[in-house]
C-alpha cells in the first residue's frame, strides 16, 4: 500500500502544530512570569526593561516553530506563505500610513506600537486562507 | 534599488532611470502632502471641521500609493533574480518590523519607553526592505 | 510555460496524488502546476522529467515554442 499525500499532509500538519503549541505555551508561561514579577516587585529601570524584553525572546520561538513548518512545505506552497506575508507587509504599511496620520492630526485614540503587529499577523492569516482557497483542489 | 553601473541592458537601465525618477517625484509628494496637511490643519486662522480633517489626515496615502505602484512597475521589468532577491528582502523587512514592533511595544507598556506613533512603521518597513536587499544582493554575489 | 502533465498522467493512469507522491509535493502543487498557475523550480522540473522517464523539453515548452 502507497502513502498517499492529501490536500494537507496530517502528519506534519500534527507535527508543526504541536511544536507551535509548545512555542506558544513556553511564550504565554514566560509572558505572565515576567509580567508577575513587574507588578509584584516593582522592580528598577533595567530589571523592567529585561523583564519587558522576555517575551521578544519567547516570541523567538514562535517564529521558529513557524520557518520550521515552511521548510516542510513544497515549493509552491512556501510560495503562497511568501505571497501571503509580503501582501501583510503591504497592507500593514498602508493602514499604519492611513491610521497613524489620523491619530497624529484628527484625534483618533493612539495606538501602541502592538497594533501594526497584530495588523500584520491578522493581514497574514487572512491572505493564506485566500491563497490557499483559490488553489483549493 | 539602485542601478549596478555599466552591466545592465538598455531596457533595464531605461527601468531603473524611470524608477528613480519616479520614486523620487512621489517621495517629494509625500513630503509636500505631509507638510501641507500639518498646515492646513494646524497653522490656519480657521479649524476644519472634523470630517474634512479625517479626509486630509488620509491624503498621504496617494504618495504612498503612487510609490507602490511605481515599484510594482520596476519589479515586472526586474529577471527572476532580481524578483528573488525583491522578494526575499521584503521577507526580511516584515520579520524585523514585526519582530520589532512586538518587543518595542512591551518596552512601552512594562519599562515607559515613549511610544513610537504608527507612521513610521511605514519608513520602517522601506529602511529593513533597503538593508534586506543589501544583505540578500550580497549572498547572491 | 504550458506543460503535458495531463496527458502524461493519463497515459500512465496516475492520479494527481500518485503524481504528488512520486514526487514528494502536495497535490495542491501538482494541479497548480498542471493548470499552469505556477512553474516548477528548475529541480523540480527535472524530477518530473524523472518521473516520466522524459526530457525535460518533451513536458514543458515556452510560449515561443507553442506559438511555432
Amino acid at each position: 500500500m502507497k502513502k498517499q499525500f492529501q490536500t494537507i499532509d496530517w502528519s506534519k500538519a500534527k507535527r508543526s502544530f504541536r511544536r507551535t503549541a509548545i512555542y506558544l505555551g513556553i511564550y504565554l508561561i514566560l509572558t505572565f512570569a515576567s509580567a508577575s514579577m513587574l507588578v509584584t516587585l516593582h522592580p528598577s529601570r533595567a530589571l523592567a526593561i529585561t523583564l519587558a524584553l522576555v517575551p521578544a525572546f519567547a516570541a523567538i520561538g514562535i517564529v521558529r516553530a513557524y520557518l520550521l513548518s515552511v521548510r516542510e512545505l513544497d515549493e509552491f506552497q512556501r510560495r503562497l506563505h511568501y505571497e501571503a506575508i509580503l501582501i501583510a507587509a503591504a497592507v500593514t504599511a498602508f493602514a499604519s500610513v492611513a491610521y497613524g496620520f489620523l491619530e497624529l492630526w484628527a484625534g483618533f485614540p493612539r495606538l501602541p506600537a502592538f497594533f501594526a503587529m497584530l495588523v500584520m499577523v491578522g493581514a497574514f492569516s487572512l491572505a493564506i486562507v485566500v491563497l490557499n482557497w483559490r488553489h483549493r483542489l | 534599488m539602485t542601478c549596478e553601473p555599466g552591466d545592465l541592458p538598455p531596457k533595464a537601465k531605461q527601468a531603473s532611470r524611470a524608477y528613480i525618477r519616479d520614486m523620487a517625484i512621489a517621495a517629494v509628494v509625500y513630503v509636500g502632502v505631509v507638510f501641507g496637511a500639518v498646515t492646513l490643519i494646524r497653522h490656519m486662522p480657521f479649524s476644519l471641521p472634523q470630517w474634512a480633517v479625517v479626509i486630509v489626515a488620509l491624503t498621504p496615502l496617494i504618495p504612498a500609493l503612487m510609490m507602490m505602484r511605481t515599484y510594482m512597475t520596476y519589479l515586472r521589468s526586474m529577471d527572476e533574480l532580481g524578483r528573488r532577491i525583491q522578494t526575499e528582502a521584503w521577507l526580511i523587512s516584515a520579520g524585523a518590523v514585526g519582530l520589532g514592533t512586538f518587543t518595542y511595544s512591551f518596552l512601552e507598556e512594562w519599562a515607559h519607553f515613549p511610544r513610537i506613533d504608527l507612521v513610521w512603521i511605514f519608513p520602517a518597513l522601506i529602511f529593513f526592505w533597503g538593508l534586506g536587499t543589501f544583505i540578500v544582493r550580497g549572498r547572491y554575489k | 510555460m504550458r506543460n503535458r502533465l495531463k496527458v502524461l498522467r493519463a497515459e500512465r493512469n496516475w492520479s494527481q496524488a500518485d503524481l504528488a507522491d512520486r514526487l514528494e509535493v502536495s497535490r495542491q502543487s501538482v494541479n497548480a502546476i498542471e493548470t499552469g498557475k505556477y512553474d516548477p523550480s528548475l529541480p523540480l522540473a527535472f524530477k518530473i522529467a524523472r518521473v516520466f522517464a522524459l526530457p525535460i523539453e518533451q513536458i514543458f515548452s515556452d510560449e515561443v515554442e507553442a506559438a511555432s
